[in-house]
């Protein structure tokens, strides 16, 4: 039996309204890369975050080394051995690569003044033990790029001399040539005897260094094998789950005008993206994690500059787009982050509700009319079902899919054609979600071009009419709902296996 | 032509500060004399000293404008305990036990009960002035010849008076610990990076408390020399100083380049304020023209220093 | 294993807290305190209740106060600060005064001189905070020292003597409390339909609230930002002159004792309303004003204003506080 360096058992997780893990026993063995893989609110993060002691669990226990823990600290976690390099590093922009190699453990000499030169004496060997000897100790983190800031990362939890790291999705800012060269990096940890927890949605990354696998789905750990005994397409099956019987939708037959159209847009993390959008279908754009697609979104509706490429909008070429003249033309946006970009959770439904199309409420004072607003509203929450007995409540209180629905309501107050849905559903309940599917489709019936972007493919076949894949800031290909399964759009998006 | 706006962020200032020197010198009489050089440093040397207190706070993220109230506070206490002959020491060592409370006080609302930090210390402020005007009445207290040594501070020892070389000893031992000491390090790090710090396993409510009882400790030191350079605890010296001790902190940030709070940015900027004060007297430019100066200088150099980022700043409370 | 009836049960926790939240603890509380306050100032000192003393020691300042609080719970309300109001209350007041001493103005073009340079200094704190993107601070704080120098200056210009005497209608103006509280009531008027019943007073909450958010929904939100800072600079420009006519003179400085209050009484509304609003400033301009007139009358020597006001300043930030950790904001 292989020597053990993490075993947590019995581990069960609840938040208000959801559960996050069901009784999740998981261990990692001395010297092995053992993948993590689960879709999003599968319950990986929350996983990891009990481990680090951010979380405490309902139940369950951690045996770290041979050391029980019942109860544990992030600080007990961090001195059994165990680091945690989380995608934002965690590093300090404005210190030097030095510093941040030892911070809170600084190498001094007497009377408490740092000895700069041991410490880039230490910081060489450590960088030099990742074959990294061409980061300049003496610069700035922010001065980096991502890749060289990952390896700081890594040297500095390596200099620490860890049993266990723990690396949430490494690779996301990370290209091929860069990807591979950390690759080579874990695979010489992992010979020297030190473990490693690897979350990625990326399968061939999974594939390439693993030992082990974990799929958990739905907060339930569904298997934990050896890399070569899952196949690719049996892995794909244990994270996505049965094919549930699910409503499609029916396909569009008469495509109206194009309404939005992108060429060889270019941007900040996607590269070179060309599509169109018309009247009356669901346009469906679907990817991992920092494939490009928010991005991509982001610079449509003007919130940040494109670097190249060209946007056009009912077919008039746009420059120099922001949001209230993407709002003039047409566009809504229900972004991302429905919480602090789609909604000001302070502010009652109807004001949040009026928010973007108040001066149709308004006298040419700009007095609000309330008695319009009232019933504008009261309409709007009616017709999508919003469960809230006043409209008068703080948009906080409401749940994930109703304050989905508000924000989608504050788009059907303007004259918006264009909707474009970055991940509606993440949060939302089986009901809400079908809810919104229906809105999205209605809007589609009654003339709209709806753009409709989620990580989770299989929401994605289920509910566009199109549907294009995006992987690492191109969009890779574009697939026929109807013609292909869950398992070709899933490996698609996860890059395929080359 | 395009200026590049990175140079012109980092040097601007200091630029500012020699081109102003030289136009100085070529202006205004006796400008360049030994003894008014010395002058001009003696002036710097309180605005600067009660600087580098608060720009250790802002070096740890935080702020702290109760010193616009604790100064002449600990001021009137220094004065009514030296005028009922108590010796210097031990009314040194009140006044310093005073400033460290109050920055007790103000870090722990700041730390564990979260409060912003600049509402909570300008709350603060208020409350300090109230408490000082009904202790003093609201009227100056000034201390006789014999009750209070002034020689002692102000006199020379060579051609520098001792305040001066107080000053500049402080100076290195303040500029030290802030840019070559772990602790100076871990400062730095919680100003800039709360949430980090803490992945590193250092507790950010430590080290704020420290840089909080540092400045305290500081402005005590201060509310000392004003009084002692006063002969007396004067009610102006706390409102004289709450905008010249900001300016000189934010300017500060400002010089060479470092883009962060920083004790020699404080020395220089604390030079070009009392540079500016003293060139125009000897200009006889009118007083009111002082304030006015600064107020440009202050906004030309954060301009100058966040040229090109245009980020609006909010303020939470 | 989970079931529906879980479900059920969660759902039914979060609606219940939802529920109690409702209820307002800091309304109910400070409506409370107020009425305490008053009862016991008016048992134990006669001659509080008298009309002479509500209408001119309590009701007169306050509304002064409270005009240039006004003006700051716009600039906070949009997420900004500023930390010059006193000073350019000062400065509206002595150009205001100078002028119609240099040119013989009838009182309105007094008036509209103040407003001017208010609404213009207004302009250039919220053009470099919204457009220049510095700090609200360091703005602010250079406008302090160049609205004292020209306070100076323009002292120097017109007036021998440190102080300027206004002619004797404006001082009589000054004096009739119906002005003031006029004054006072009028901006509330304004500000509270400006705020609460426009689509501009919208725009500026949610500025101030959400910036992020704010932008996503297509609000031109440095606009806003910089329309809040002229509002403010227009609003201690009306301070400035009423607080020149009260005193009948103008004099370099006047208006610097509402500093405080420009910090203290919206904060104090924020707290006990659960917002920034017009309404929650007036209501502490009159519960500060009341504590102070009130303990006044009972004895308590001037010098304690200051301690009382900031003591209640730093209390209510505590309060504040923790009621946003027991919520859970923390």
């Amino acid at each position: 039996m292989a020597e053990t360096v993490l075993e947590m058992r019995n581990v069960d997780k609840q938040f208000p309204g959801v559960h996050a893990l069901k009784n999740v026993s998981f261990d990692v063995r001395k010297g092995e890369i053992h993948a993590l893989v689960g879709q999003n609110g599968a319950g990986k993060s929350t996983l990891l975050k009990i481990l680090a002691g951010i979380y405490h669990p309902d139940k369950g226990t951690i045996k770290i080394n041979n050391t029980e823990f019942s109860r544990w600290t992030p600080h007990q976690v961090m001195n059994k051995g165990i680091s945690f390099i989380y995608q934002e590093l965690n590093l300090f922009q404005n210190l030097t690569v030095s510093q941040n190699l030892f911070i809170g453990r600084e190498l001094t000499q007497f009377p408490g003044l740092i000895n700069k030169n041991e410490m880039r004496a230490r910081a060489k060997t450590a960088l030099a033990r990742l074959d990294a000897t061409d980061i300049d100790v003496d610069i700035l983190v922010k001065d980096l790029s991502a890749a060289k800031q990952q390896i700081v990362a890594i040297a500095k939890a390596l200099d620490q001399n860890p049993s266990l790291l723990v690396l949430d999705e490494p690779t996301s800012r990370l290209g091929l040539e860069d990807s591979n060269k950390l690759f080579v990096i874990l695979e010489k940890m992992r010979n020297n005897g030190i473990s490693i927890i690897y979350v990625s949605h990326r399968l061939n990354e999974i594939y390439r260094i693993s030992n082990r696998i974990t799929v958990l789905r739905d907060g339930n750990l569904i298997k934990t094998d050896d890399a070569k005994s899952i196949s690719p397409r049996q892995l794909v099956q244990y994270m996505v789950g049965e094919d549930v019987q699910m409503k499609k939708y029916s396909r569009k037959k008469n495509l109206g005008n194009l309404l939005l159209e992108t060429e060889a847009l270019s941007g900040s993390g996607f590269d070179n993206v060309t599509f169109q959008l018309h009247a009356g279908e669901v346009l469906g754009l679907v990817g991992a994690v920092g494939a490009g697609k928010t991005e991509m979104v982001r610079v449509i509706f003007g919130i940040d500059p494109s670097k190249s490429g060209v946007i056009k909008i009912k077919g008039e070429k746009v420059q120099n787009i922001q949001p209230q003249k993407a709002i003039g033309r047409g566009i809504a946006l229900c972004p991302e982050d429905r919480k602090y970009q789609g909604l000001i959770l302070d502010h009652t439904i109807r004001e949040n509700i009026t928010l973007s199309g108040l001066n149709r409420f308004c006298s040419s004072l700009g007095l609000v009319n309330k008695k319009k607003e009232k019933q504008t509203v009261g309409d709007l929450v009616e017709k999508l079902k919003v469960a809230t007995p006043s409209i008068n409540k703080n948009a906080k209180e409401l749940s994930g899919g109703n304050q989905q629905k508000v924000v989608l309501a504050k788009w059907l107050c303007t004259e918006s054609q264009i909707f474009i849905f970055d991940e509606p559903t993440v949060g939302v309940d089986v009901q809400g979600k079908s809810e919104i599917y229906d809105l999205m489709h209605e809007l589609a019936n009654n003339g709209a071009g709806v753009l409709f972007v989620t990580s989770d493919t299989e929401e994605g076949l289920q509910v566009s009419d199109r549907l294009l894949v995006m992987y690492k800031g191109s969009i890779i290909t574009e697939l026929d709902p109807h013609q292909t399964n869950l398992e070709e759009a899933s490996l698609f998006s996860m890059g395929g296996i080359s | 032509m395009k200026v590049n706006s990175q140079v012109l962020q980092k040097y601007a200032v200091f630029g500012m500060l020699i081109l102003l020197f030289i136009i100085f010198s070529i202006f205004a009489k006796s400008f360049l004399l030994l003894d008014n050089l010395m002058n001009l440093l003696v002036q710097s040397t309180i605005l600067g000293i009660v600087g580098f207190g608060l720009a250790y706070i802002m070096i740890a993220g935080e702020i702290d404008l109760s010193y616009a109230g604790s100064i002449p506070l600990e001021g009137a206490v220094f004065a009514a305990l030296l005028s009922r002959n108590t010796s210097y020491g031990f009314s040194i060592i009140c006044v310093i036990g005073i400033g460290l409370l109050i920055s007790l006080v103000v870090s722990q609302l700041v730390t564990q009960f979260k409060l912003v930090s600049y509402i909570t210390t300008i709350a603060m402020m208020f409350l300090l002035q109230g408490i000082w005007y009904v202790l003093t009445g609201g009227k100056n207290v000034f201390l006789a010849e014999e009750q209070l040594n002034r020689e002692w501070i102000f006199g020379n020892v060579g051609p520098f008076p001792r305040i001066v070389i107080f000053y500049i000893i402080l100076f290195v031992i303040l500029f030290i610990i802030s840019e070559y000491s772990a602790f100076g390090l871990r400062l730095r790090a919680v100003g800039t990076d709360p949430e980090s710090t803490r992945a590193s396993g250092l507790n950010p409510k430590v080290y704020k408390t420290c840089a909080f009882l540092i400045g305290g400790a500081i402005f005590a030191i201060g509310s000392i020399l004003t009084t002692a350079r006063m002969s007396g605890a004067l009610a102006t010296s706390g409102s004289n100083l709450l905008m010249p001790v900001m300016t000189v902190a934010f300017v500060g940030q400002t010089f060479l380049g470092m883009g962060r709070p920083n004790i020699p940015g404080v020395f220089l900027a604390s030079l070009l304020l009392a540079m500016i004060d003293n060139a125009f007297v000897l200009m006889q430019l009118p007083i009111w023209s002082v304030p006015m100066a600064n107020g440009v200088i202050l906004i030309s150099a954060i301009y100058l220093a966040n040229f090109g980022k245009k980020e609006i700043i909010q303020i939470k409370f | 294993m989970e079931t529906s009836n879980m479900k059920i049960t969660n759902q039914a926790k979060s609606t219940l807290a939802g529920k109690k939240a409702h209820i307002n603890y800091g309304l109910i509380s400070g409506f409370i305190v107020f009425a305490l306050v008053f009862t016991i100032f008016t048992i134990k000192a006669p001659s509080f209740l008298s009309k002479t003393n509500l209408v001119r020691n309590l009701a007169m300042p306050a509304s002064i106060s409270a005009v240039i609080a006004m003006g700051m719970t716009i600039v906070m309300t949009g997420g900004g600060i500023d930390l010059s109001i006193a000073n350019i209350a000062g400065l509206a007041g002595l150009a205001a005064a100078a002028s119609s001493a240099q040119f013989d103005l009838p009182f309105p073009l007094m008036l509209l001189t103040a407003l001017i340079i208010g609404g213009l200094i207004g302009a250039i704190n919220g053009g470099l905070v919204a457009y220049a993107g510095i700090s609200p601070f360091v703005v602010t704080l250079s406008v302090v020292f160049l609205a004292h120098g020209l306070q100076y200056l323009i002292s120097l210009v017109s007036v021998s003597g440190t102080y300027l005497m206004l002619p004797r209608n404006v001082s009589n103006l000054g004096v009739n409390p119906l002005f003031q509280i006029g004054i006072c009531l009028a901006v509330f008027l304004i500000l509270y339909i400006f705020l609460d019943h426009s689509m501009y007073g919208r725009f500026i909450k949610a500025v101030g609230m959400n910036l992020n958010a704010s932008n996503f929904s297509g609000i031109p939100y440095r606009f806003y930002t910089w329309l809040t800072y002229v509002i403010c600079g227009f609003c201690c420009a009306l301070t400035g002159i009423m607080l020149t006519a009260n005193e009948g003179l103008a004099r370099v400085g006047s208006g610097e004792s509402y500093q405080i209050d420009g910090f203290l009484l919206p904060i104090l509304g924020k707290t006990i309303f659960g917002r920034f609003s017009v309404q929650g400033t007036i209501f502490s301009a009159l519960f500060i004003y009341m504590i102070i007139n009130g303990m006044f009358i009972l004895g308590v020597t001037p010098e304690y204003v200051k301690i009382i006001k900031g003591g209640l300043l730093l209390g209510i930030i505590l309060v504040s506080g923790i009621q946003k950790v027991v919520r859970g904001e923390n």
